[in-house]
């Protein structure tokens, strides 16, 4: 059998909320996590004493668990704060599937917040000063994202064009998005006109930095029938982890997300070629590129011709990012949450000027460190199981 | 100032710099060699440097 199929369409996500997404002055972290849960819970019909089990990893609150439980008045049975970068909150989805399935906790809330733009005002992280890097003084994470674009572009032929295509793509569909933080006309020459961070990567290759926070309640599909809204499965969940420093990657064009989508596909018992929506981490836009091909989109070095030609864009062949992405929508630091927020929201018909048409199966992706941690869900609408 | 990820002959890689050339002029395929240099905290790191410069 295959690893995981057993859990096919088991849970579902039954709530769905974002709070805060772009400025939320006065809010700390803790409150717009807090108000993103208040939401979602009440999105899925539900009381905030239903929430049994809680997952949850925020930029500085390593006991965040903790936080938030006594925040929210709520004893959950199992707390969870792992961490794994912007891909926690899949992979909580991945362990909130497991301890629903099992009977251990009957509805979970995944949630995040972070006021990082408002209080901080640039990317809060976590992750420890490597010793192996940090006497270089790497301007990380981009630093070795643009190591990334480097090879990417070496091996195959990828070009800066290419790369800007995705944040063009990303802010049209940010166009269409009410709750976007950055609109407007953005052209590819706009894109190589603003600064070089780290060579090949610009301003605009690089993704938002905002506040906002995102939650959704997870419950057993059994379950799930009779609340508020339409429940949307979750058919496949895995993860992978390859490496935590970028020099680590055994090749800088190919990621972990390679792993994770054969998995999740597998146990979803799906192809690529049936999804009607993704949604990816796009941090940088070489993100974007990478994920496509190592997902199955297409082949190992034709992401750059496949951005170029507009399939990815409203209008053509597969949607991807129809929120903006963290490059236009909003970016509070770790991302992960929005690809499954807004992947349930297209699935439910949600997406306002943006909906998919008709849309049955979605793609949310998640990715931690640099390229390290990589996580996939496949969402489905209930007829899908 | 680069940031780059060299790979060793023995297979090893590690992030370094690599100088005495503009940074701009770094390609990847350069063959390079190491040097110890003075590092910005305390100790020594590991540079490399073209592996025709004197």
């Amino acid at each position: 059998m295959t690893r995981g199929s057993q859990l096919r369409g088991k849970t579902a996500f039954v709530g769905a909320a974002t709070f805060g997404c772009g400025e939320a002055p006065g809010y700390t972290s803790i409150e717009i996590a807090a108000e993103a849960a208040r939401l979602a819970i009440a999105d899925a019909g539900l009381k905030t004493s239903d929430m049994d089990g809680l997952f949850i990893c925020m930029p500085n609150d390593f006991l965040a668990g903790l936080t938030i439980a006594e925040y929210l008045g709520i004893r959950p049975r199992m707390t969870n704060s792992s961490r794994t970068g912007g891909s926690a909150f899949l992979t909580h989805a991945e362990w909130a599937m497991l301890a629903l399935d099992a009977g251990l906790i009957d509805y979970a809330l995944i949630c995040y917040g972070s006021n990082q733009r408002t209080g901080a005002g640039k990317l809060v992280s976590a992750q420890m000063p490597s010793p192996f890097e940090a006497p270089y003084r790497p301007n990380n994470p981009v630093a070795s994202y643009a190591l990334a674009a480097s090879r990417h572009m070496y091996q195959y032929g990828t070009t800066s064009e290419q790369l800007a295509s995705v944040a063009v793509a990303a802010r049209q569909w940010a166009n269409h998005n009410p709750e976007a933080f950055r609109k407007g006309p953005l052209s590819i020459d706009d894109v190589l006109a603003t600064r070089l961070v780290a060579d090949p990567l610009h301003v605009a290759d690089c993704c938002l930095v905002t506040d906002g926070g995102a939650a959704v309640v997870m419950t057993r599909a059994d379950r799930a029938k009779s609340l508020k809204k339409t429940p949307i499965a979750l058919l496949g969940a895995a993860s992978a982890t390859w490496h935590a420093e970028i020099a680590q990657l055994a090749d800088l064009t190919v990621s972990a997300a390679q792993e994770s989508g054969r998995r999740a596909f597998a146990q979803a018992g799906v192809s690529p070629a049936e999804i009607d929506v993704v949604n990816l981490y796009d941090a940088f836009t070489i993100n974007t590129i990478m994920f496509l091909e190592d997902l199955g989109f297409c082949a190992k070095g034709e992401g750059g011709p496949f951005v170029a030609s507009g399939a990815i864009a409203p209008g053509g062949s597969l949607p991807v990012n129809t929120n903006g992405g963290g490059l236009s929508f909003c970016h509070p630091g770790m991302y992960g949450l929005f690809t499954m927020i807004e992947s349930i929201r297209q699935l439910r018909g949600e997406a306002g000027d943006r909906q998919i048409a008709g849309a049955k199966l979605a793609l949310a992706h998640g990715n931690g460190g640099t390229l390290s941690s990589q996580a996939t869900c496949i969402l489905g609408l209930l007829e899908t199981i | 100032v680069n940031v780059a990820i060299v790979e060793l002959d023995e297979g090893p890689r590690l992030m370094t710099h690599v100088q005495s050339m503009p940074a701009e002029d770094v390609f990847i395929g350069l063959r390079v060699r190491a040097r110890i240099v003075d590092g910005p905290d305390d100790g020594k790191i590991v540079v490399f440097e073209p592996d025709s410069a004197e």
